[in-house]
Order: C-alpha cells, then sequence, then structure tokens
C-alpha cells in the first residue's frame, strides 16, 4: 500500500504509462514487437487465472485463430503454464507464470491491481493509435512524447529501446498517421 | 518539433479511476473503524467478508 502509494505521489501519469508499458515487454519476452492484443489476452489470463482458451475468446471478442495464435505465443515465450482442466479433458485451463507474472504483478501496481483498469489502458491505445497491428513499442513511443508535451524525433527515439530502424519505422508511421503531429 | 495529437489524457484517466476506487476504499474501512470497530467485527472487513453476516474470525 505505501509503495503504491509513493509511486502515485511521485510519478506523473505520463510516467505511469511509460513504466506500466516497460513492465508489459518485460512480461511479454522483452519482445517491444509485441502487440497491444498480446498484452490484452496476457492481462486476461492474469485476471482469470485457470482461464480457457474459449473463455479469453469470449471475453475478449477475438476469434479462435488469433487467440490460439497468442496461446501458443505465450507458452514458448515461457509466459504461461496449461495444465489438465478437470472439468473437461479436452479443455487445458491456462495461467500465468514465472518472469510473466512478477512483471505483470509490477505492472497492475499502477492500477491498485484492478486489471479492469489495465484493459482500459490497452483498449485506449489500441483505439488511440490508429494502428492496423498496434505494439508495445508504438505505445511507447507516444507516452514518451506526450510526457515530454513536445520533442524532436531523434530525442524520444533515444529513450526507446530495440533496433534503430525498427524504431524509426514505427515512429515515421505513427506521424504517416497523424498519432504524432508537428508542435 | 513533435508532439502526440490531442486526446491521450483521455487514456491517461485510467489511472485516475484507480486511484478514485483506492480512495473509496480507504473510507469505507475508516468508517467501519469508527463505527463499528469491534474486535469481532474488524477482520471481516480485512478479509473482505459481507458487513451484515454475522461471521466472525473463529476459525
Amino acid at each position: 500500500m505505501v509503495t503504491t502509494l509513493a509511486k502515485r505521489a511521485m510519478t506523473t501519469k505520463g510516467q505511469k504509462a511509460t513504466m506500466v508499458i516497460d513492465h508489459l515487454i518485460g512480461a511479454l519476452g522483452s519482445d517491444s514487437s509485441s502487440s497491444l492484443r498480446r498484452a490484452m489476452i496476457l492481462t486476461d489470463i492474469a485476471q482469470y487465472s485457470g482461464t480457457t482458451q474459449v473463455a479469453i475468446m469470449k471475453r475478449l471478442n477475438l476469434d479462435k485463430s488469433t487467440v490460439k495464435r497468442e496461446i501458443d505465443w505465450l507458452f514458448d515465450y515461457g509466459c504461461i503454464r496449461l495444465s489438465e482442466s478437470a472439468a473437461d479433458k479436452r479443455a487445458k485451463t491456462i495461467e500465468i507464470y514465472g518472469y510473466s507474472k512478477e512483471k505483470m504483478k509490477a505492472a497492475m501496481a499502477y492500477f491498485d491491481g484492478q486489471y479492469e483498469y489495465m484493459k482500459m489502458f490497452l483498449d485506449g491505445n489500441i483505439n488511440f493509435l490508429r494502428q492496423e497491428k498496434p505494439t508495445l513499442r508504438d505505445a511507447k513511443i507516444v507516452a514518451t512524447l506526450h510526457e515530454r508535451g513536445d520533442a524532436a524525433k531523434a530525442e524520444i527515439l533515444s529513450e526507446i529501446d530495440g533496433a534503430a530502424s525498427t524504431n524509426h519505422r514505427s515512429y515515421n508511421k505513427l506521424v504517416d498517421d497523424g498519432v504524432i503531429v508537428d508542435g | 518539433m513533435d508532439k502526440v495529437k490531442d486526446g491521450y489524457n483521455e487514456i491517461l484517466a485510467a489511472f485516475d479511476l484507480g486511484a478514485d476506487s483506492l480512495f473509496i476504499n480507504t473510507i469505507d474501512l475508516t468508517a467501519h473503524f469508527e463505527t463499528k470497530g469491534t474486535p469481532s467485527t474488524l477482520p471481516k472487513v480485512l478479509f473482505g467478508a459481507s458487513s451484515d453476516s454475522n461471521q466472525t474470525l473463529e476459525m
């Protein structure tokens, strides 16, 4: 409680956004190319520990192939653990696991542990970014720039981890799509 | 110089809602201490049990 209150008192909302995004990148194998939708699915799994693929599809209104592909990715990167379901032998229960669980917990501290607010944050970013498949990298660029108020491209990209060429491409796409505008 | 288009603050409101919720919980707990703060009822709040139940912490 004290730690959470201290975090709130000492950071702006823009800083919180960048920190939450950093924790989510950490929770997803340190891959900033991970989509916000993948982060949403991991959040849903953390919220409903022991859930199933079908339940995730229903809650997030996603199709079967999308959810299966993301579940496979999360399993391959050690983010989740699958177990046999006691209720239905054809289904597997899913729970967040290991380093992902720790990083998600750190991210959730900024929302007082309330998953619906994290989902609102992710959903807001998905709608705001206007990309076909917005990534955590896109979200980090925008959150960093918003926190600065206005800044030069090089200044922002110096704060973004990952391959410089990929970061430049993402930034330019955000400019082309009108998410980043001339200050 | 670049900036983010208008509207991003609405996304950041997700952090406000978390804070509001925490504030409400704190007020609820304080009110309970003031009005019902007996040794047998305090744990009900701390463990999230219904305030109108007769359940105590006897385990």
